[in-house]
């Protein structure tokens, strides 16, 4: 073999080593190939091993967010925030760092800690450096109060900029099939049963109204009749024990009654709107 | 030497070179670090993965007890058993997986096993011996044996702790049970009186007043011939009497069940505080 061909070898060997990869970057690549075919449990154990391998902390940013990502995926919101936290740490630029921390609003509003999202909203909200991303933080600040059940509060968030009318209907809707509770614990005062039958439990209104007018009448012809003991004592023991528990009713029925609208809205969203989600 | 081989060598190492380095991460040693770094974690079953990979070229005692000892504290305790098992001819760590067996046979609630063999070979350990007559004694608080001589069961545990030990044996052996039956014939006596007797003595009151008062109420709705009154007032005395009798027996029930739970808690809060009187974990 003349020398020229063993310049042309040692040429081709120093190009392949430098056009090759890195050790941590081929097992970032094989860490993400596992997240991209959703093995959550194994993806994280290889982001993990990156982490532990890189001494220069290059994947740092990389490495926590996707860890978080995989958590989140599998529902562990609480090890996803913590990651998520790492990541934001990391994260060497303005864009990375917005990402990750409405990454974390999102990951509060899945698992239901809909307030600390918000306040997390009201702090980024007021960044200097995120005033270009305020309609992001609006979107999101929607959902949280979509997912407390607060749909008017939601409507006006999705309807500040466009976009968002979509969810703002379904809101506007969500607000109009509720039902009110002080509405309902009102007419129970005023006409024992009235709140049960405004949120549709008919049969519980009229038996609750049955005993409340028995009870009453029972309490008022003894009071007629002079009899003071039998009055107070029908008055206090029945009539004012089914009355109490006829407000406490409509109020139980109307909170039940809302969940369960709450509950249908999210579930409808989950399978048509094409939008992001949390 | 020619140059031609010269450069051939460098081409070859060259070549070589990224791909050991490659390598390098999964490597045995690197497996052991990094099982060791999840392990610190609490990523228990990830470090067992990597632990067991690493235990495929090499042959670690330490390395296998820690995989017992994860298994353990994710509370699996018969992989941990099997585990524990496999080191208890290890020369360094037998008296420790000998310990780790009945550790984990005490707390997966074999407590049979405990009081039979692990006083006896091969799963004694005089290394152990005070900590494993502990456990054993601990199981006399948590099972439903009664024939127990509290001082002797005390006296292996250190000073400070015999007294409470004390406490919740007597508490096992005599709790300060009601009787449902006899809560229940005091009330169809005395309406309310099965509650008193439980201790619940505003809701005896209340069943006592609501009985008598409609019983009132009813007898002179029927002598002053209000026939309709009269009758809704026995269905409420009824009503009341029956919920009196009912609701002593429940009483009782509640009464007992509040008394077993505050003494399952009261030996959770004082076994947790002072960990099982275990010792010190080594790794």
């Amino acid at each position: 073999m003349n020398v020229k061909k063993l310049l042309g070898i040692l040429i081709f060997c120093c190009f392949s080593i430098l056009k090759g990869q890195s050790p941590l970057e081929a097992q970032f690549q094989a860490a993400e190939k596992l997240f991209q075919s959703e093995s959550y449990f194994d993806a994280i154990t290889e982001y993990k091993r990156l982490l532990f391998f890189d001494s220069k902390k290059q994947y740092s940013y990389e490495g926590n967010f996707k860890i978080a990502m995989c958590y989140k995926m599998g529902a562990k919101f609480d090890d996803a925030v913590f990651y998520f936290a790492k990541a934001e740490i990391a994260a060497s630029n303005p864009d990375d760092k917005f990402t990750t921390a409405m990454q974390i609003v999102r990951t509060n509003i899945l698992r239901r800690t809909c307030s600390r999202a918000l306040e997390l909203l009201d702090i980024y909200g007021k960044e200097p450096a995120y005033k270009s991303k305020l309609d992001e933080i609006m979107y999101w600040r929607g959902w949280a109060y979509m997912f407390t059940g607060d749909f008017e509060n939601a409507a006006n968030r999705f309807g500040s900029f466009s976009g968002g009318e979509e969810l703002k209907k379904l809101c506007l809707q969500g607000s109009d099939e509720k039902y009110s509770v002080s509405f309902a614990k009102i007419l129970s005062f005023i006409i024992p049963g009235a709140g049960q039958i405004y949120t549709g439990e008919i049969l519980s209104g009229i038996l609750s109204f049955g005993w409340n007018v028995l009870f009453g009448y029972m309490t008022v012809g003894a009071f007629a009749d002079n009899r003071i003991l039998d009055g107070t004592l029908i008055g206090g023991l029945l009539f004012l024990r089914f009355y109490r528990g006829n407000v406490q009713n409509a109020e139980k029925f109307a909170l039940n009654k809302n969940l369960d609208i709450i509950n249908k809205i999210l579930k409808y969203i989950q399978s048509n709107y094409k939008g992001i989600k949390p | 030497m020619p140059a031609g081989k010269i450069l051939m060598m460098f081409a070859i190492f060259l070549s070589l070179g990224p791909l050991i380095y490659s390598q390098d991460i999964h490597s045995p040693e690197n497996r052991l670090k990094f099982g060791n770094q999840l392990y610190s974690e609490k990523d228990y079953l990830r470090a067992i993965g990597e632990y067991n990979e690493y235990l495929k070229t090499n042959d670690n005692d330490t390395v296998r007890y820690k995989i017992a000892e994860a298994y353990f504290r994710m509370d699996k305790y018969p992989q941990a058993e099997d585990n524990y098992k496999s080191l208890f001819s290890s020369y360094t760590l037998q008296d420790e997986a000998k310990f780790g067996l009945i550790k984990a046979t005490f707390f997966r609630g074999d407590f049979d096993f405990l009081r039979q063999y692990s006083l006896k070979s091969p799963y004694f350990t005089p290394k152990y011996e005070m900590e494993i007559k502990r456990l054993i004694n601990i199981t006399y608080l948590l099972d439903t044996s009664t024939n127990i001589e509290p001082l002797k069961v005390v006296a292996v545990f250190p000073s400070d702790a015999q007294t409470t030990m004390l406490d919740l044996l007597e508490m096992k052996l005599h709790p300060n049970y009601k009787d449902p039956t006899l809560a229940t014939v005091l009330s169809v006596f005395v309406p309310g009186l099965g509650k008193a007797y439980c201790k619940q003595y505003t809701d005896g009151i209340i069943a006592f007043v609501g009985t008598g008062l409609s019983i009132i109420f009813a007898v002179n709705n029927f002598n002053s011939g209000s026939v309709f009154k009269g009758t809704v007032f026995t269905g409420l005395a009824a009503f009341f009497y029956g919920g009196s009798i009912y609701g002593s027996a429940a009483a009782a029930q509640n009464y007992n069940a509040g008394i077993k739970f505050n003494f399952e808690n009261g030996v959770k809060v004082f076994l947790n505080s002072n960990n099982y009187f275990l010792p010190k974990d080594r790794f």
